[in-house]
């Protein structure tokens, strides 16, 4: 098995899922008969398991088969079988097929998927999967395991896409809390990066994103799309006492009303109305 | 003189909402003063906004129906009833576009009508999601972000109602339909109880939707299948399972429709029985769910996607045509419903409460059962707090009026 | 094998030692490597205690299963979601001396439990995920455990034909329900059980004896924050009247335990209503995992499961950590970080003094069950007069007599000092030093004041500063009054904090209190 592993990620490693979205793959025009009953999945079972049939065809199968686990009263009796090659199809050649079998898998917490996606961040050889893609699975499951390795991302890794995946998963971890603010405030990170922060950081302490909404509010050097959440921070989840209260703020929105960006008006406009001010 | 004209036959705000279904209306004169005769001829008609809701009038719920009506009021303050519902094809795009007007002659012979008291109302119809204004689309998302509220919010109980755990109770079985509209009604209500202009769209699933998944409605995925959400987009605090953010990676082109799904004519041509009609659950419903990677393709964390209440509005939709179509609003009708099927778990069969909303997490049920008692609405009593199977099947109230649920689609007239 | 808190175990060495554990037949180490609170299972995953636990049962159904090894077998039967668990559950049962008719609703849940998450599983070496359809599954486990049980699996028969009409049973696990249906139907029902009705499987466990009970003190100036954000202290919240406190976290991952516990509180909260002590008898569920449920949290967690919440029942959280509560409960958690990543179900009495009167753990707790121990404690003695309430009054004379002792003047400058503007230094000389003595009494009845309250509280700091500020001002009559300021001080000092004493945390929650209610607004109530 960990042969087969090598040489799956031999041939795609780090391909996950970014240069696999099959916009460009033929795709059946008729339409796909999901069977009525658990037994006639069998077939669709075989060609999934089936490495000498097209990838398409494989697809279709896994398509077809997880259909049919929304409507049928009896797919229970197929089930293990149906985990038993999505396992199988988690460690193909094709990197498309190991994607979706491993985000069926990481959407049921299996053990054999996070196990698989923990190992692939720890040692980049065995990645059956991008870490961003990594990390997004695995964050199904808070007990996965996976915040030490995110912690360590936000302060090792260049990419961007990765790091804010570690960001998502870690909006679940107190301990990152401090790392989470700091990246938020600080203006060389990305504004993606940052934005995903400010989502994380209102996971873990809505007051302070209401504070550090105020602040890039009044901060006339922030980046508008920063200013944008903090906007939108403020109008959804806002404490209203708090924000009567506080006349700097009111003082800008006025301001903002009248200049910037249309849809940092639009917003402010917003954030009067709801808060009557 | 003034009069007071009633909705839904109450004074409350919220009762203010109609469908293609007739609803029952009251007026009565609240201050006679200045009446020429012990009665008054009113005549009831709107004021619309431009391009805004329709609605007309009738003395009985079977009509026929006009754009005015005229009725002969007491002054003593006796109501008079009569009932509205909205034009077909004309549905409202703003909360209180459609103003319903009272006016009474001044004096027998004279040619002016004297407005005695207006109305504000909503023709609130469910609509096709990729056609929605950009106003209906921003006030749909900050309802759902409302609810959810990072988290925190009521939207929690309805992730919850969709796991594993409770999937016997909703699939697989024939009361699928049934359950899955009591579903949705139950939240389209709670975002009405944040926004009251809001009624839950369908994501037409057999055509192109572009506008649906871009970033300032439901968003746009990334390669990564991460949803990306304008700045401005109150969705991007969107937080499920203590997760932000939103997976979703179509395997299709969002600029057009995923392919290998039943259209809705080969779904509507599944039968006349519902036995053979509820075969859509596979596909279209099961193979819409698998057109994407992410939340929305396993059940367990399907209710995690907003995108999957409008998916299954569109079941629902669905379901509606084949009933208008087929004559199928009576559950007491063999070929309405799989009545007969003797492996129905308790739950599928007509007379059965449906969980969550009966609380019964014993036996074969689900050990728990968030959300409580089916959210109420000010506008119609079905189908309660605790809805039977039979209670969702006559959701315009075409066999028994009070059968109304208080929603319609705004292509099944 | 020592295992240290802050390295976790690494998986090959655990299969080593419980492997040799196994060989040596050591049951009882395999026994209490099951205790969730084990330290092999700090900063795993919940995945790798998943497979560690499910391989202890199958190592454990090599020989015979021990009586002591039930509750862990069952309660996996009985709440866990995993098939990993559920059929190494399954195959250590079946290493029972004998199988017994009380197994069979624990089989029973089990089949329902795992609905919807079967697997192929293998238990031929640590750890395997098998890809092949030839493996086992956990329903093929327990309907192996069906048939095990025979006879006594007589309440399964209506679920497992069910289970064969209903179509969801895989084909090839046809002759397995067959094989089960079979051994309950046929099995001779001639042989007698030996002792079969003293079989109990008590989970439950009460001192009720108050003498008995633990004391408290270790958790008593525990500071809690309920749903409303609301500062108390563990005295605050559970003394006075009994309480049922249950332990918890918002994101457990298994709805059979926290969420339903939270569910069955809220019944419990019924019950008590219905019975009319409501107002007796207060419900508290404290969180596992106080860094992440903040009090919104809280709040929203317990409404959607329909908690009454209020003064006398709330959800709560440990502001400084679970650490003194995880010592005095002795909780069944274990953490990756401040994750929890095992916990068993536990819910507890506590009596009028806030110490454990009993205890529910591991299985599903009955919610009448637990109401009814819980009024029996209504009938428990009231608090005794701790041996300071009888000094009531001298803890006011502590502080006073420091206080006095403190201003009256100890030298003859201090006196001038006093008398000097009524030009009374002659007085004040022939004064000194026979005031001494009063001074002597009066720091005798103040030690002695100070002493009493430190024994009732467990406060020692007031007294001991007391003490050496007397020794100081003995030492300052022979050697001089160069100390006399700092003996003053000290006495003092000793005489306040005495004073302060019971709980000094009660001052610390008022100024965090008001510092909080004037730094930060909080929304509490969001709808």
């Amino acid at each position: 098995m960990a042969k087969e592993r090598k040489k799956a990620t031999r041939a795609s490693r780090n391909t996950g899922g970014r240069k696999s979205v099959p916009v460009g793959r033929a795709r059946a025009q008729r339409v796909i008969e999901v069977p009525l009953a658990a037994p006639d999945l069998l077939p669709a079972l075989d060609i999934l398991r089936d490495p000498g049939r097209s990838v398409d065809a494989r697809l279709e199968a896994l398509q077809t088969i997880q259909a049919a686990s929304f409507a049928l009263l009896d797919f229970d009796s197929v089930r293990p079988d149906y985990i038993a090659a999505l396992r199988q199809a988690a460690e193909d050649q094709d990197p498309e097929l190991r994607q979706r079998a491993l985000g069926i898998l990481a959407r049921e917490h299996d053990g054999f998927a996070q196990e698989a996606l923990l190992e692939g961040l720890r040692d980049p050889a065995r990645a059956l999967v991008g870490p961003d893609k990594a990390l997004q699975l695995l964050s199904y499951d808070p007990h996965a395991g996976v915040y030490p390795i995110a912690r360590d991302i936000i302060h090792t890794s260049e990419d961007e896409s990765t790091r804010r995946e570690a960001l998502r998963v870690l909006a679940g971890d107190p301990a990152s809390a401090a790392v989470i603010e700091d990246v938020l405030a600080d203006k060389n990170e990305p504004s993606a990066i940052r934005r995903m922060s400010a989502s994380a950081l209102h996971a873990l302490n809505p007051d302070k994103l209401q504070r550090w909404a105020s602040s890039a509010v009044l901060d006339t050097a922030e980046d508008a799309d920063l200013v944008a959440t903090g906007l939108t921070a403020l109008t959804q989840f806002g404490d209203a006492k708090a924000i009567a209260d506080n006349k700097q703020l009111r003082k800008r929105m006025s301001q903002l009303q009248e200049q910037g960006p249309a849809k940092i008006k639009q917003l402010a406009r917003r954030f009067v109305k709801k808060y009557d001010l | 003189m003034q009069a007071e004209i009633q909705i839904n036959n109450s004074t409350t705000p919220a009762a203010r909402y109609l469908t293609w279904a007739p609803s029952p209306c009251r007026v009565r004169i609240t201050n006679p003063a200045g009446s020429p005769a012990v009665q008054l001829r009113v005549r009831l008609g709107t004021r619309t906004n431009t391009g805004g809701g329709s609605v007309a009038f009738a003395a009985q719920a079977g009509g026929p129906y006009a754009s005015t009506l005229t009725v002969t009021v007491p002054v003593n303050g006796q109501s008079v009833s009569f009932f509205v519902r909205g034009v077909f094809g004309k549905p409202s795009f703003v909360d209180h576009d459609v103003i319903i007007e009272a006016r009474a002659r001044s004096a027998p012979s004279s040619g002016n009508w004297r407005l005695l008291g207006t109305l504000p109302v909503m023709v609130r119809i469910r609509k096709n999601a990729n056609n929605l204004t950009a106003g209906e689309r921003t006030r749909l998302v900050a309802a759902f972000a409302q609810l959810n509220d990072q988290g925190l919010g009521r939207f929690a109980d309805f992730r919850e109602m969709h796991v594993n755990q409770s999937s016997p109770e909703a699939h697989g079985r024939p009361a699928f339909l049934p359950w899955h509209r009591a579903y949705l009604l139950d939240l389209e209500r709670e975002l009405q109880a944040v926004d009251p202009s809001v009624a839950l769209p369908y994501w037409r699933f057999d055509q192109p939707a572009p506008s649906l998944f871009t970033p300032d409605y439901l968003g746009a995925s990334d390669a990564l299948g991460n949803v990306q959400l304008s700045a401005t987009n109150p969705l991007q605090f969107w937080r499920t399972d203590n997760v932000p953010g939103i997976v979703r990676r179509p395997f299709f082109d969002p600029a057009q429709a995923p392919a290998g799904l039943r259209t809705e004519a080969q779904t509507l041509a599944l039968g006349a029985q519902y036995t053979g009609f509820r075969t859509l659950e596979g596909n279209p419903h099961g193979s819409a769910h698998t057109s994407f990677g992410g939340f929305i393709s396993s059940i367990g964390t399907a209710a995690r996607d907003p995108l999957f209440f409008l998916l299954h509005c569109n079941v629902d939709r669905l379901w509606a045509k084949w009933q208008l179509q087929n004559n199928r609003f009576d559950s007491g009708v063999a070929a309405s419903y799989d009545t007969n099927n003797p492996g129905n778990k308790t739950g599928h069969n007509l007379v059965d409460t449906m969980w969550p909303w009966n609380g019964i997490t014993t036996g074969d049920r689900p050990p728990f059962a968030p959300g409580g008692a089916l959210a109420s609405s000010a506008c119609v009593s079905a189908p309660g707090p605790q809805p039977r199977v039979q209670d969702c099947f006559d959701y315009r109230g075409s066999v028994a009026a009070v059968a109304q649920m208080g929603f319609d689609y705004d292509d099944v007239g | 094998m020592t295992v240290h808190a802050s390295d976790p175990l690494a998986e090959s060495a655990f299969v080593q030692w419980v492997e040799e554990l196994e060989r040596r037949r050591d049951t009882t180490a395999l026994l209490e490597l099951l205790r969730e609170q084990h330290r092999i299972y700090e900063e795993q995953s919940s995945r790798r205690i998943v497979k560690m636990r499910g391989w202890i049962l199958v190592l454990l159904s090599h020989g015979e299963l021990p009586a002591a090894a039930l509750p862990f077998v069952l309660e996996d039967l009985d709440t866990s979601l995993d098939p990993y668990l559920v059929g190494a559950a399954a195959l250590a049962l079946r290493a029972y001396p004998q199988p017994r008719p009380e197994f069979a609703p624990f089989v029973l849940r089990a089949l329902e439990n795992i609905r919807g998450h079967d697997q192929p599983l293998s238990f031929a070496r640590y750890g395997e995920y098998p890809r092949s359809v030839d493996a086992s599954t956990a329903v093929r486990e327990l309907l192996a455990t069906a048939a095990w049980l025979g006879h006594h699996g007589t309440a399964l028969a209506p679920r497992l034909l069910a289970l064969g009409d209903a179509g969801t049973l895989p084909l090839r696990l046809r002759d397995d329900l067959d094989t089960a249906l079979r051994a309950i139907d046929g099995t001779s029902r001639d042989a007698k059980d030996e002792a079969c009705c003293s079989f109990v499987l008590d989970l439950a466990r009460f001192s009720w004896r108050p003498s008995e009970r633990q004391d408290a003190t270790s958790v008593e100036s525990t500071v809690f924050e309920d749903q409303s954000g609301v500062l108390s202290t563990y005295h605050d919240l559970f003394s006075g009247g009994p309480t049922i406190v249950a332990f918890f976290y918002t994101r457990c991952d298994n709805p059979l335990k926290c969420s339903l516990t939270i569910w069955k509180l809220a019944q419990v909260q019924r019950l008590l209503e219905s019975r009319g002590v409501a107002g007796q008898i207060r419900t508290a569920a404290i969180t596992y995992d106080p860094a992440f449920d903040l009090p919104d949290r809280l709040r929203t967690f317990g409404k959607n499961r329909g908690l009454r919440m209020d003064s006398k029942h709330s959800l709560l959280r440990a502001v400084d950590g679970i650490a003194p509560l995880r010592s005095y409960f002795g909780l069944g958690v274990s953490f990756a970080a401040s994750l929890v990543n095992r916990h068993r179900i536990e819910v507890f009495l506590l009596d009028r003094r806030g110490r454990i009167a009993g205890s529910f753990q591991r299985l599903h707790w009955d919610e009448a069950h637990v109401v009814d121990q819980a009024i029996s404690l209504l009938s428990d003695p009231p608090v005794a007069r701790s041996p300071g309430t009888v000094w009531r009054g001298l803890p006011a004379v502590g502080p006073s007599a420091a206080i006095i002792m403190a201003c009256l003047p100890k030298c003859p400058l201090c006196w001038s000092a006093y008398l000097s503007s009524a030009g009374l230094t002659a007085f004040a000389f022939n004064a000194y030093p026979r005031a001494l003595q009063l001074v002597g009494v009066l720091l005798l009845i103040h030690l002695g004041s100070v002493f009493w309250r430190a024994r009732s509280t467990g406060q020692w700091l007031g007294f001991g500063l007391s003490l050496v500020g007397t020794a100081l001002v003995g030492a300052t009559i022979w050697s001089g009054p160069d100390a006399q300021p700092l003996a003053t001080v000290l006495v003092s000092a000793g005489a306040l904090v005495s004073a302060l004493g019971r709980r000094p945390s009660q001052w610390f929650l008022r100024i965090r209190q008001v510092i909080q209610a004037g730094i930060f607004r909080r929304t509490v109530e969001r709808t």
